[in-house]
């Protein structure tokens, strides 16, 4: 009996697990799912932690901080540790400020440098159009824990990074990887127990 | 008299024909716009007209795409660069994609250590090494982790990015996609350099079809438009205006002057034959002018529309005095001394402007007095062989229109016209000495250059200074000395910026002196190891530094070959010149020019440029230098205008064997030539010097009528006739020169209607105070 039913447990398992293997071209999570799951977000501020390998250096760089974002189009990166330092982009304005002065720069004339901040803004805003203008998208996992893989097509931006990947819960980034072509990378690590608004 | 006939003929058809081959071989058109600029006698002025004819700025074409979304812009913008680029026609082109391309990055990179003004042997020990580590370190971990790294393991001092900072164009337009793009973000703006200078025009027309046929390709969609400006397509565009202007404004007024000929005479053959005297005279005048120099300027040409109406009435002045019955040759007689004083004195008046110091005046000039003579000779000695009297019926029901009232009104009248003139021109600018009012480019072109000018963020360069020396490294060791000076003026507010030649090529020995500040290699790597204690860079990150530093040590100095074919080399063209001497052959001397940007507070810089206590230094604001240069221009050509009134005088006194007789015929026409001013002055187009020539015409044309009424009046009898004369010969001027007012060309529509008005007035003058009874 025991085994029966056992085997009507297997049975019925398998064949969710076919349905479920059957099933992607309706069920899978694509762009514009996560997209429109993003888009839900007016503003988050959470802490993180950044590691940068860098050839050149016997020990990574590890930098901590608070990031801001505030629909549709502003963000912040403030470093606090080792060297303070703060990036605060508005619209096409970016303003540097760190001990040796502050730096303003416009984002349109920086076409490597709109590529980057495109790849997290874009993401944060949930605007496919403007992610698809810098790189060539991939999405994997499920809303509650995906990927989205981002290979520069600009080629300001192609020529020193090789690709960027976000991972998140939802509609939280939890993970900005930036693998650059020399071999450096910097993986930024969003703090757990901070959360999107 | 039908052998003379026929034998002048075949001479005439074998001469034109000759003339018509010797055009087809050898006749070469020249639309160089400078022609009609004034070649400079100082120093500065040659300067000025070197910038214009040849310098860099002429070869620069501005380019606007304009009428479609951003993005596409961008993706044209990006295309047509790309096109241009490959061209042999473009020695650069850039949209702003990067403001230094890969060569220009390397060649600052090579030569580094010769280029920065930081290198001393200071630079090179334990603290500053240990300072310049500690600042790549936090470069790192910042924001511009990217670039930094870039340089890291081979420029560890940052040279690259100072001379960088210190060399790359300081204004430039806002970007969008990475390309230059206008301030409201509508236009897509691009920057090319023409292999061939502005004055080539064939070499510039061909550099225009690559940018079109590049637009043409890179054009996805219908609506996007193309704007482009440089000397260059100025001049490909003038020359085409020219071309369609002489030939739109020659046709109606010959069509005009048909019709009136016609009316008057009613025989086709006789008004054809009326025409041969300007038509032989312009060949002849054209034939000489090419000669004489080379070439002929396009609006010489248009020019010859001007000829054709002054030489036209020379016939007329003849014809329409026959009497009823009169051969042609009878009344050649009679009207004959006449005639002679009009050819000559109006020849006269055109000998000033051949010493005209532009080239192009001196051409028209010599056109016009070859172009009178020949018609004037031809309608004497020609005309009468070739016209049988029976063919002209000249109507005798011409009548005098109204009773001629008498002197003391005429008095009244022409002293009440000059009281109205005077009033009206009271109190307003005489002269306009503003060299841009001489340019022959139609207004909206003009202002097209000045939009894209704007737009790119390169406004016409105002202020310069100029520092002289006999050799290259001279002028180089100067401009070095002028630094501190200059950033002395931008620290104090007078200038925001500055071009110094000497940032981009410094001279051989300051080059020499940085290259012996750079420390031996075990020197400088145990200062690198000391200052790399206790800093994480893993060890031999450094080695290309040193291996660099040491190539330096025995590389050559950076001179201008080892640019070439970058864009700093055009750069270091454009600041570094040759002197170029009277004659416009290449003379010893050297100069820089240092544009000064954003001049607020002339005033302070040139204070500032007296404490720099250099005598070879010296400071220009070129509208100020082109205005004195205009106004020197414009008092010669008064002097030459006023020798040429004094030749027509002696001509006329020789002729009419009487001074006081020549001074009663000049009066009303110097009258009319000073009503003429004032009337221009009055509707507010102040003098120029074409103007000056424009009176110059008036003169000659009112003495043809002071002397035809003057005539008439002493010969009673031929008063209806002579007042038939003046209509005819008025009416054809005024068509003539009344057609050149409509020209887009400033200089064609200047000198029109100031010839118009003042055959008005010279008509007005001439009926009012010429006695009309001889004293004698």
């Amino acid at each position: 009996m025991s085994s029966n039913a056992e085997l009507t447990w297997s049975r019925r398992l398998s064949l969710v697990v076919a349905l479920i293997a059957m099933a992607p071209a309706a069920g899978a999570f694509d762009m514009a799912e996560l997209m429109a799951l993003m888009a839900r977000v007016e503003r988050s501020r959470v802490a993180f932690e950044e590691t940068k390998q860098v050839a050149a250096l016997t020990a990574p760089i590890v930098r901590r901080g608070t990031l801001r974002y505030d629909r549709p189009d502003h963000l912040e990166m403030r470093v606090e540790t080792p060297y303070f330092e703060r990036m605060d982009i508005n619209g096409n304005a970016l303003t540097i400020e760190s001990k040796r002065g502050i730096r303003q720069v416009d984002l349109a004339s920086a076409p490597g440098l709109s590529a980057w901040v495109a790849a997290i803004r874009a993401t944060l805003a949930g605007d496919q159009p403007t992610l698809a203008r810098h790189f060539a998208i991939e999405v994997g996992g499920q809303a509650t824990r995906w990927t989205l893989s981002l290979i520069p097509t600009d080629p300001a931006l192609s020529q020193v990074v090789s690709r960027i990947a976000i991972d998140g819960i939802e509609a939280q980034i939890t993970r900005i990887e930036v693998d650059e072509r020399m071999g450096d990378s910097t993986v930024l690590i969003v703090q757990t127990g901070t959360r999107a608004k | 008299m039908t052998a003379a006939r026929y034998w002048t003929m075949a001479g005439w058809v074998v001469l034109m024909a000759a003339a018509g081959s010797w055009f087809a071989m050898a006749l070469k058109v020249d639309s160089n716009f400078s022609a009609f600029l004034p070649t400079g006698q100082s120093q500065t002025q040659r300067i000025f007209s070197q910038e214009m004819r040849d310098g860099v700025t002429s070869r620069l074409l501005l380019i606007e795409l304009a009428n479609a979304d951003p993005g596409s812009l961008a993706a044209m913008s990006k295309a047509m660069a790309r096109a241009l680029a490959q061209s042999p026609e473009f020695r650069y082109v850039t949209n702003g994609e990067s403001a230094f391309g890969g060569a220009e990055l390397a060649l600052i990179e090579r030569y580094r250590y010769q280029l920065s003004d930081r290198v001393d042997a200071a630079h090179f020990e334990v603290a500053q090494l240990r300072a310049a580590l500690e600042e790549r370190l936090e470069g790192l971990s910042g924001g511009g982790g990217a670039l930094e790294k870039r340089w890291l393991a081979n420029d560890p001092t940052g040279e690259t990015l100072h001379v960088l900072a210190r060399i790359a164009p300081q204004m430039q337009p806002r970007r969008f996609d990475g390309v230059w793009f206008a301030r409201d973000g509508n236009a897509a703006l691009l920057v090319a350099q023409t292999q061939s200078p502005g004055w080539d025009f064939e070499g510039q027309k061909r550099a225009i079809a690559v940018v079109e046929r590049a637009f043409g390709a890179a054009r996805h969609e219908g609506g996007a438009r193309l704007r482009y400006s440089s000397p260059g397509a100025m001049s490909v565009a003038s020359r085409t205006l020219i071309a369609t202007d002489a030939t739109r404004l020659s046709i109606a007024s010959i069509v005009l002057i048909l019709g009136i000929l016609l009316w008057v005479y009613r025989s086709v053959p006789v008004v054809l034959l009326c025409f041969l005297p300007a038509v032989t005279g312009l060949v002849a005048g054209i034939v000489v002018v090419s000669a004489w120099f080379g070439t002929v300027h396009g609006i010489t040409l248009g020019f010859g529309a001007t000829l054709l109406g002054e030489a036209v009435d020379y016939p007329s002045f003849l014809l329409t005095q026959l009497r009823s019955g009169e051969s042609v040759s009878e009344a050649r007689t009679r009207v004959g001394p006449t005639l002679r004083m009009a050819v000559l004195t109006t020849a006269c008046g055109s000998v000033a402007l051949l010493f005209a110091d532009f080239p192009g005046l001196a051409q028209l000039g010599m056109l016009t007095m070859v172009g009178i003579l020949i018609a004037g000779a031809m309608t004497y000695w020609v005309l009468p062989l070739w016209i049988p009297a029976a063919m002209v019926r000249v109507p005798e029901r011409v009548k005098a229109p109204m009773q001629v009232p008498s002197a003391k009104w005429r008095w009244c009248a022409a002293t009440a016209l000059v009281f109205v003139v005077a009033g009206l021109s009271w109190n307003r600018p005489w002269f306009d000495d503003d060299v841009a009012s001489l340019n022959p480019l139609p207004a909206a072109l003009k202002d097209q250059d000045r939009e894209l000018r704007d737009a790119l963020g390169a406004p016409d360069v105002r202020y310069l200074l100029v520092v002289n020396g006999p050799t290259r490294e001279d002028v180089l060791r100067r401009s070095e000395e002028m630094r501190p000076g200059l950033q002395g003026l931008v620290a104090g507010g007078a200038i925001r910026g500055f071009d110094l030649i000497s940032d981009l090529l410094p001279s051989e020995s300051t080059q020499a002196i940085r290259l012996a500040a750079l420390p031996a290699g075990p020197r400088l790597r145990a200062n690198l190891d000391e200052a790399q204690t206790g800093l994480p860079f893993r060890p031999h990150t450094f080695d290309p530094f040193l291996a660099d530093v040491e190539a330096a040590r025995n590389a050559p100095p950076l001179s201008l070959s080892s640019m070439a074919g970058t864009a700093l080399a055009f750069r270091a063209e454009s600041l570094l010149r040759r002197d170029v001497g009277v004659d416009g052959t290449q003379a010893d001397g050297w100069y820089a020019v240092i544009p000064l940007r954003g001049v607020t507070d002339p005033a302070a810089v040139a204070r500032g440029v007296a404490a720099m206590g250099d005598a070879q230094v010296r400071w220009i604001d070129l509208r100020a230098e082109s205005s004195a240069m205009m106004t020197t221009f414009r008092q010669r050509a008064m002097l030459y205008s006023g020798l040429g009134a004094l030749l027509i005088f002696g001509v006329l006194a020789h002729g009419l064997r009487s001074l006081t007789r020549a001074v009663h015929l000049m009066l009303p026409v110097l009258l009319a030539i000073a009503l003429t001013a004032g009337t221009l002055v009055a509707v507010g187009s102040p003098l120029t010097v074409l103007h000056l020539v424009a009176l110059l015409l008036v003169l000659g044309v009112g003495i043809n009528y002071a002397l035809f009424i003057a005539r008439a009046a002493a010969a009673r009898e031929d008063a209806a006739r002579t007042l038939r004369t003046l209509a005819v010969v008025s009416g054809t001027t005024l068509c003539a020169f009344g057609m050149l007012a409509w020209s887009r060309m400033a200089v064609l529509q200047v000198i029109g209607s100031t010839v118009c008005i003042g055959v008005a007035f010279s008509l007005i003058c001439c009926v009012l105070l010429i006695r009309t009874r001889d004293p004698a």
